[in-house]
């Protein structure tokens, strides 16, 4: 079926203009690459008027350490100065058309698996929102546009300790396009205190969150790699908010997580031997 | 280019006056380009794939409005140039196809593969074109001689291939290889 609705499609190409238009009206539709919400449209009414983010320039901009919210899966994970749970989490979604298309804020903002929220919780990131009341920029935590993705993000950033190493490992029924059962997101760092890390997981069925039980187990052991590794693993296990399903029993889901936090340890501290 | 135009395999069109018609919808039914396929319509499928300044993207999943002063190729702006395009040869000679329905967005697929190999890395290997091909759905030939078909352009192109002595044409010169060394059949 054709689709003749949305009426008109905003093009704004600068922030100012994006912010005006989102005042004139506020149930404009934000559309960044549209491959969630134009399917959803062949079903349900599309929207009447449509702002289409990647127009704006400042969305689209990137630098080594922050990315504008509508630069497309496909170039994050060509990126070569992004971390690797970051390049890896957004090479895992979709397929290669999908990622051509969809963008950093519409993973951010649609009410699925959000692979990208648990790389960048592993990382901890800020992201940047713009005010549409005064056309300003307003910085939050990653964590409160995540309950609350009814903003208009501009950018995500993160700071990177040096010598630090990450992953992201998807399990799913499928490697393309498929459910996913869980997403882990690994970042290990050198301190004074010797090799912290943060840990996040993510399409557990609730909205991607950290594991701050697991980050105290690892710290506490780190100096004894392989045993700390099966302990974080099993206290991830333990402490990962999981919906049950009729198809997945939440006991199956923390088996995973425990799973692959342990195996993402084990790479990561293989990469750090010499 | 103008943002009200879009260059379609290298021709320049107005915007249609709808701002909500769908690309797959405009190629279609406006410029009648019916090589592109809808069947989807969620961007899984692939069957409605077009290249985008060069890129696959699925024109189900795109307003034309939102790639104004862009450039689109369909399969038939590559099937113009089909005597210097290999994919259209070995599709035939792999008998990479029967009902044909995914065929146009599986050679767009292969075409954005093969031209990013040759500008990046100048070799390409069986796990690489699988990947390529990933969001694109047969149900009719079971991938592998459309594999097949791929790698055999990607060589005809210039491209250096893994484990190529390895590998199991279809029907082809290579049938004879002993089982025990197809390990990526």
């Amino acid at each position: 079926m054709a689709l003749e609705n949305p009426l008109r499609v905003w093009r704004p190409t600068n922030l100012d203009q994006l912010a005006r238009l989102q005042q004139e009206q506020s149930g404009r539709f934000l559309l960044a690459g549209g491959t969630i919400a134009l399917p959803s449209w062949q079903t349900s009414a599309a929207p009447e008027e449509v702002i289409y983010l990647p127009s704006v320039s400042q969305l689209r901009d990137r630098g080594s350490t922050w990315c504008g919210s509508a630069v497309t899966l496909a170039d994050i994970a060509a990126e070569f100065d992004y971390p690797t749970v970051l390049r890896q989490a957004a090479a895992s979604i979709a397929s290669p058309g999908i990622r051509n298309i969809a963008t950093l804020g519409g993973n951010l903002a649609s009410s699925g698996d959000r692979c990208l929220a648990a790389a960048l919780l592993a990382l901890d990131a800020w992201v940047e929102c713009l005010v549409t009341e005064d056309a300003t920029i307003h910085r939050m935590s990653l964590e409160s546009i995540l309950h609350n993705p009814k903003q208009t993000i501009v950018r995500v950033g993160w700071t990177l300790p040096a010598q630090s190493r990450s992953c992201f490992i998807k399990f799913g029924v499928r490697a393309t396009s498929g459910m996913n059962l869980a997403t882990v997101a690994i970042h290990l760092y050198h301190t004074t205190n010797g090799l912290d890390g943060i840990f996040s997981v993510g399409a557990t069925g609730v909205a991607p969150h950290r594991l701050p039980d697991a980050e105290k187990v690892w710290k506490a052991m780190a100096h004894q790699p392989e045993q700390a590794a099966i302990a974080t693993g099993q206290a991830a296990a333990n402490e990962v908010q999981v919906q049950e399903t009729d198809l997945i029993p939440s006991s199956y889901r923390r088996e995973i997580v425990g799973v692959l936090i342990e195996r993402a340890l084990r790479r990561l501290v293989k990469e750090e031997q010499p | 280019m103008s943002l009200q135009e879009v260059c379609v395999n290298g021709m320049r069109y107005r915007l249609p006056p709808s701002e909500g018609r769908r690309l797959v919808d405009w190629l279609r039914e406006d410029l009648g380009l019916t090589g592109t396929k809808e069947a989807c319509g969620n961007g899984d499928c692939g069957g409605c794939n077009v290249l985008l300044n060069g890129g696959v993207i699925p024109s189900c999943c795109v307003l034309v409005h939102s790639i104004a002063g862009q450039e689109v190729t369909t399969i038939e702006g590559l099937a113009a140039h089909h005597a210097e395009d290999p994919l259209f040869e070995t599709f035939m000679t792999c008998g990479a196809l029967q009902c044909g329905y995914c065929t146009p967005g599986m050679i767009i697929a292969a075409r954005s593969f093969l031209d990013d190999a040759i500008k990046h890395s100048n070799f390409v290997n069986i796990s690489d074109v699988r990947a390529a091909i990933a969001g694109n759905i047969c149900r009719c030939t079971g991938y592998v001689q459309i594999v097949d078909a791929i790698l055999k352009a990607a060589v005809a192109q210039g491209l250096s291939c893994e484990s190529m002595e390895h590998y199991r044409w279809i029907g082809e010169e290579a049938y004879g290889i002993e089982s025990n060394s197809k390990q990526d059949c």
